[in-house]
């Protein structure tokens, strides 16, 4: 009779196979669920990207209160189609941009769900903007960027890997000190990036001292503590070269005070753009997204005061005089868009081409009909990023074969290099638009 | 020195410990036990078709006929036989079914080796979760206020609980969170002193003012303020450009006009705020009553990020509060009938300005045409009907009359010179008090020694055990190092504390192996009980070593138990989180509010404290003759006759604290089965799914889950077309047999529970909507058919039929609910031999019921609980 070892997985097989001493001691427990353990920084071994990929940089942009659909869908779809009020503000780069109508996630409907604009299907799934910053974070100071124009929301914009939403900024002079620091800055920032990184070692010699007096598999638990250590040594090591490395010039005045009084959501929405042509332009990160708050702001523009809300126009339950105020708004933030591909025309990298043709730029929204609260159809722009350009590219909302939102994004992350087929519910490239 | 020979002790056993194990470890790998020989036989007949090496299906070889019970897979794999086996899922229908001999044969030789080789305690190395951690540095530094920043990461939740080891990891963002939470906390003790900001002059133009929704507006170069009301982001303005850079008297100018000739004096008042808290410290009130420009001029104390916020105090429009606002447009209204006419003919006019202006175009109309408008006293009061519901929306709107007409203040320009005399922040003045504290009789010394006590104290609280000399010693050179670096002893504590925050001693817990020692078992019981680190009083107990007694360990654990540990654990354990996330469809309900949702958590809460806290016996969770609820809910859910009066509006007060109502034992009130809570995180707010309550009873009230669905078998995707039943719509799963093997055991459980809409209302009949323009009815639809059977096939005709059984068979749920509560302490699941000796500790219980207060504290005195 054979002498056969049962039941058992495999990988015990083998493990007794190489050793006699790899049995565990009798009151440990085996963590089960490898998913639970997915750790941020070796996914990176999934996906592969290409060193010589048509863009290098992301933006994304996300509207809380979305754009109103009539006026900015041109009746024509293709590249002749008619200016609508709101791309008459991007009339100057027609042939930089493609508008898409009809995408979406198909996911659950509600205000909670706006934050799925760059998951895909499912709310804390990993973001698109995160996929791009773990392929090519490492290469600058900054892995990703998340600003903020406005109140800070409920809403979250960006999830890591494991679900962690990130937090975004919305004061203009913390974002320019982050990226841009003063000598009185740096000094301080040094003091606590230095100390911080010394603290690191220490505990390291200790969790060391630690791992000798425990069991196996809490020594594995305890490898999760040396890797997330060594990681953000990495991240702080990458802002001390930064500041070894003098600071930045850059030509840029912020106004003394931080425009975050509600009225003044537009003048920092602006700041913000010019901040992310600024960030791009240094090559201090390659991954960016800024929310733009939707609260009960209300506006000047052009010397006239706006008779209601930002919010409050948002739900015009198609009352003319509100709708007419709430494209007001919304041609700002056109105009905030179109200066910032501008800026990226102008601006060079180190290779000196212009930053737009390695940069994609999104602009978008988690809400269609910010009215009703409706996820479907969502109006998204994009420019740049060496895509031809010129279009109005509309899909059918209504029909459940036609192309998903996340199919674009499986688009861009081509674009970006990092060789993917799938995202979230879609998979495939968005051929209707790149064939 | 006592503590220190404690210490090194500690550590040579726990080394003894491991090296016994490891070389344990090797003695035992060819310890493989054959199977005797009939329960080969029955593995043969019954299971090997599917379960060998060519197949292996599920992953699964049940071929060999030895067993190494000392690898924890194995223990894993057969666990799960004897599970599909007793539940009879297995072997499937298609197979050769099982004798009563045969299965009776293998279960009791599983139910003997799995027991025999099962392990006590094996509890990884936990880390301290969210909540845990925020409790220990609130406690660390005495900062009862300290929250968490909302980015700060959640928590994966592994058997319902947020708790446990396998699933709290450490990825990279936990790594940072808690690196830079530590910077903060250190900040908030040490930091170095801030340069003083030089006083100057600001100007601020009638247009840097804010305006936020309708609480200003600018007309003829002034910010105008007509309503009043407290919430300040509703009723104030601020420059938008200036907040206090230093702390200290500023010198304010403001030139301000008012409306003449008002009833009341306009009254500008002017208050120091920071950001939009309503708290507020000084303001200065002044009367304008002309319309001429006057300049006043005041000090004002401001502290660094405060500012001044404008308000108009006496305004006679008010719509934050509903009963002055409707008496407000009574007199209104009967004053300008023709306002109401045309607010009653633009019908809801747009919030804000646009909104006015369509009603001032109404009335201009009028005016031109010389017909006055008219309307109906009964009209007006509807308008003010109206008007009063939405206060806000028509307040914003309504308020530009105001702005345009008057009553108003207006501010035409506001000067701003200071800091005059600049002091200390008040936050750095809190510094200064809070390091104080901390520091004790250390603050200030810099010697060796002073620091080696103060570390000595500190590391203890922060890391739950004594440290040695040289640990501490290790701590007094980082801070003495960076001293001599940077000239300042505060960046050395700074430096010294940060570590202390990330080091591994003070992120994690269930360090070491075997029976917990006295400081291990002080900070599992104050974890679980208090979700907090040991108070001084336990960790004095475990310093004299005499925790592990049975009476100090219970005495301990007694203190311990509060009403927070009946709001933590069952919250968890029973997975209501969905609730505060649930938006129930409004055809269900109407104005589904916080006050419900908190007053269903609260049931919860109260429930179990009253049971736990009284010590009333463990059925008292499913059948009580009492129910905790609010008058809302009490009203609108249990839909009590007592409560049919109950105004729907209520003071908020009255709201939230809950009355304990008296109710039949055994009706459809009462109990965990049927409160709110229960039913509507079970739910979708939309409707009812007899699989998740099915899933949830037997997993949450008779410890029995169901096994997971297995990979191939598709979500099922009822066709809902047509007028057929939930349960015709289930009847799909019993007729697949894959799916009848688990769905006649969950299935069956859901549908007793039917009669319970998706926010815990009772209902015999499922509803239907009809929508004809615009308008929603509701009426009767199918009859519920709550009839349904427990696992053993017991039939079963509506939820009380199950409450009586549960109270007849008490076991099940007292031995589910021990689980749970072990799982909650200990941070895993149990294994085969604990969950006997749970079984074992139930029967031991003396008296006809078990009592819960009892039941817990003799689950704490259990080895489950005191090992690893």
């Amino acid at each position: 009779m054979t002498t056969k070892s049962t039941p058992s997985l495999q990988r015990r097989h083998f493990l007794k196979a190489a050793g006699a001493s790899l049995t565990l001691p009798l009151l440990e427990s085996v963590p089960r669920s490898n998913q639970l353990v997915a750790s941020e920084q070796n996914s990176g071994d999934e996906l592969r990207v290409s060193s010589t990929a048509p863009a290098k940089n992301l933006v994304c942009v996300g509207s809380n209160l979305g754009l109103y659909r009539p006026a900015i869908y041109p009746e024509q779809t293709g590249r002749d189609y008619e200016m609508t009020p709101l791309l008459e503000e991007l009339a100057a780069h027609r042939n930089d941009f493609t508008l898409f109508s009809g995408l979406d996630h198909r996911a659950g409907n509600g205000h909670k769900n706006w934050d799925n604009y760059l998951c895909g299907k499912n709310v804390g799934d990993m973001t698109l903007d995160q996929v791009v910053a773990e392929q090519v974070g490492r290469s600058t100071r900054f892995e990703s960027i998340q600003l903020c124009a406005g109140d800070i929301p409920q809403q979250r914009m960006v999830y890591t890997r494991t679900g962690v939403p990130l937090p975004m900024i919305n004061r203009p002079s913390v974002i320019y000190s982050k990226l841009f620091s003063t000598e009185d800055d740096r000094a301080r920032s040094e003091y606590l990036l230095r100390s911080g990184r010394s603290s690191l070692d220490l505990v390291r010699e200790e969790a060391k001292r630690l791992k000798q007096t425990v069991s196996q598999t809490d020594q594995t638990k305890l490898d999760e503590y040396f890797t997330s250590l060594r990681e953000l040594e990495l991240r702080m090591g990458r802002q001390l070269d930064h500041l070894a490395s003098g600071t930045i010039e850059v030509d840029y005045e912020l106004p003394p005070y931080d425009p975050v009084a509600p009225t003044l959501m537009l003048e920092c929405e602006q700041i913000m753009f010019d901040l992310m042509a600024l960030a791009l332009q240094t090559n201090s990160t390659r991954v960016l997204t800024l929310f733009i708050a939707g609260l009960g702001q209300v506006f000047t523009l052009d010397g006239s005061t706006l008779r209601a809300g930002y919010h409050a126009l948002s739900h015009h339950g198609n009352d003319p005089d509100l709708v007419r105020d709430l494209i007001r708004v919304e041609r700002e933030h056109m105009k905030c868009l179109s200066r910032f591909i501008s800026q990226l025309k102008e601006k060079t990298d180190q290779e000196g081409r212009p930053l737009l043709d390695s940069t994609i730029v999104m602009f978008g929204t988690g809400m269609g009909d910010s009215s009703r609260h409706s996820n479907r159809d969502l109006p998204t722009i994009i420019a740049g990023g060496g895509f031809r350009h010129g279009q109005h590219v509309s899909v059918d909302p209504s029909d459940e074969k036609s192309p998903l939102l996340g199919e674009l994004y499986v688009t861009l992350l081509n674009q970006l290099g990092i060789e993917t087929g799938t995202f979230s519910n879609a998979s495939g490239e968005f051929r209707e638009w790149t064939t | 020195m006592d503590d220190m020979k404690n210490w090194s002790q500690q550590q040579r056993s726990l080394l003894t410990f491991f090296w016994s194990f490891f070389v344990l470890g090797i003695s035992v790998t060819s310890a493989a036990e054959d199977i005797p020989q009939p329960v080969q036989v029955v593995l043969q007949t019954y299971c090997t078709d599917c379960h060998s090496e060519d197949y292996a299906e599920g992953n699964l070889r049940l071929d060999g006929n030895n067993v190494d019970w000392s690898v924890p897979d194995s223990l894993v794999e057969w666990e799960k036989v004897l599970t599909m086996v007793s539940k009879r899922i297995m072997p499937p229908p298609e197979g050769t079914a099982l004798t009563p001999q045969d299965r009776e044969l293998l279960l009791s030789w599983l139910d003997q080796k799995l027991s025999q080789n099962s392990p006590v305690g094996g509890t990884p190395l936990r880390r301290l979760n969210r909540r845990e951690y925020r409790n220990s540095i609130a406690s660390l530094f005495d900062l009862e206020d300290f929250e968490l920043p909302n980015s700060f990461p959640r928590d994966n939740i592994q058997h319902g609980f947020d708790n446990q080891g396998d699933a709290l990891v450490i990825s990279p963002s936990h790594f940072e969170a808690f690196a830079e939470t530590a910077a903060v906390v250190a900040y908030a003790f040490f930091a170095p002193p801030r340069p003083i900001v030089p006083s100057r002059q600001y100007e601020v133009a009638a247009g840097d003012l804010t305006i936020s929704y309708s609480s200003a507006c600018y007309i003829d170069g002034a910010m105008r303020l007509a309503s009043s009301g407290k919430n300040t982001r509703r009723h104030a303005t601020w420059p938008s450009r200036f907040v206090a850079p230093q702390r200290g008297t500023y010198r304010v100018q403001v030139t301000a006009s008012s409306t003449e000739g008002c009833e009341k004096t306009p009254i500008l008042r002017i208050e120091a705020m920071r950001d939009f808290r309503d708290t507020l410290k000084e303001f200065h009130e002044f009367e304008l009553g002309h319309s001429e420009r006057s300049t006043v001029e005041f000090d004002i104390q401001l502290d660094r990020g405060e500012s001044l916020f404008f308000r108009y105090p006496n305004g006679p429009l008010n719509y934050d509060d509903k009963n002055i606002y409707q008496k407000f447009l009574a007199d209104l209204f009967q004053e300008d009938r023709q306002l109401a006419a045309a607010w009653a003919e633009v019908g809801t006019p747009a919030r804000g300005g646009s909104g006015w202006q369509r009603v001032r175009e109404v009335l201009e109309s009028a005016e031109m045409s010389g017909e006055p408008l008219t309307i109906e006293d009964a009209e007006v009061e509807k308008v003010i009907q109206k008007m009063a519901r939405n206060a806000v929306g028509s307040g914003e709107t309504l308020v530009y009359r105001f702005f345009e007409q008057g009553p108003y203040v207006a501010i035409h320009h506001v000067s701003i010179t200071g800091a005059l005399n600049p002091q200390t922040d008040r936050e750095d003045e809190q510094r200064e008090r809070r390091r104080m504290k901390l520091m004790g009789e250390f603050d200030g010394q810099t010697d060796r020694q002073s620091l080696e006590a103060f570390f000595t104290s500190f590391l203890r609280k922060a890391f739950r055990r004594p440290v040695s000399p040289a640990e501490a010693q290790e701590f007094v050179e980082i801070t003495l190092n960076e001293h001599a670096r940077s000239g300042s002893l505060r960046n050395g504590l700074h430096l010294a504390v940060r570590m202390a925050l990330i080091s591994p001693s003070f992120l994690y817990r269930s360090i070491g192996t075997g029976e917990l020692d006295d400081y291990e078992l002080a900070s599992r019981l104050s974890y679980f009980l208090t979700a907090g680190p040991p108070d001084e009083q336990l960790m004095k107990k475990a310093e004299t070593h005499v925790l592990r007694q049975r009476e100090v360990l219970l005495s301990e654990a007694e203190r311990l138990i509060d009403r927070r540990f009946a709001s933590d654990f069952p919250k968890q354990w029973l997975g209501l989180s969905a609730i505060e996330s649930l938006m129930p469809d409004n055809r269900l309900i109407r104005n589904f509010t916080k006050q419900h949702r908190g007053a269903m958590m609260e049931e919860v809460t109260e429930t179990f404290w009253w049971v736990l806290d009284n010590n009333l016996p463990v059925k008292d969770l499913i059948a009580p003759d009492f129910v905790f609820t609010s008058e809302l809910v009490a009203k609108e859910i249990y839909q009590l006759d007592e409560f049919a009066d109950v105004a729907s509006k209520k003071s908020k007060k009255n709201e939230s604290t809950l009355t304990r109502v008296t109710v039949p034992r055994l009706s459809n009130k009462g109990g965990l089965l049927c409160m709110p809570a229960v039913m509507m995180a079970t739910a979708n707010g939309v409707d009812t799914q007899p699989v998740l309550r099915g899933v949830w009873v037997l997993e949450n009230i008779l410890g029995s889950p169901p096994p997971d669905p297995p990979n191939a078998v598709p979500a099922l995707t009822p066709d809902t077309r047509g007028a057929n039943s939930p349960k015709e719509r289930l009847a799909a799963h019993m007729q697949e047999a894959s799916c009848a093997s688990c769905h006649r055991e969950i299935d069956p459980l859901g549908f007793v529970l039917e009669n319970f809409d998706p926010v815990g209302r009772w209902r015999t009949s499922y509803p239907v909507y009809t929508e004809t323009g615009g308008k929603v009815r509701t009426t009767n639809g199918l009859e519920v058919d709550a009839s349904g059977t427990l696992p053993d096939g017991s039939p079963l005709s509506n939820v009380s039929d199950l409450k009586e059984w549960l109270i007849e068979n008490p076991k099940p749920f007292t031995q589910c609910l021990s689980e749970k509560l072990l799982t909650y302490a200990t941070g895993r699941s149990l294994s085969y031999r604990e969950r006997t000796l749970v079984g074992e500790i139930i029967d031991q219980q003396e008296g006809e019921d078990v009592r819960l207060k009892t039941l817990l504290l003799e689950l704490i005195d259990s080895p489950i609980f005191r090992t690893k």
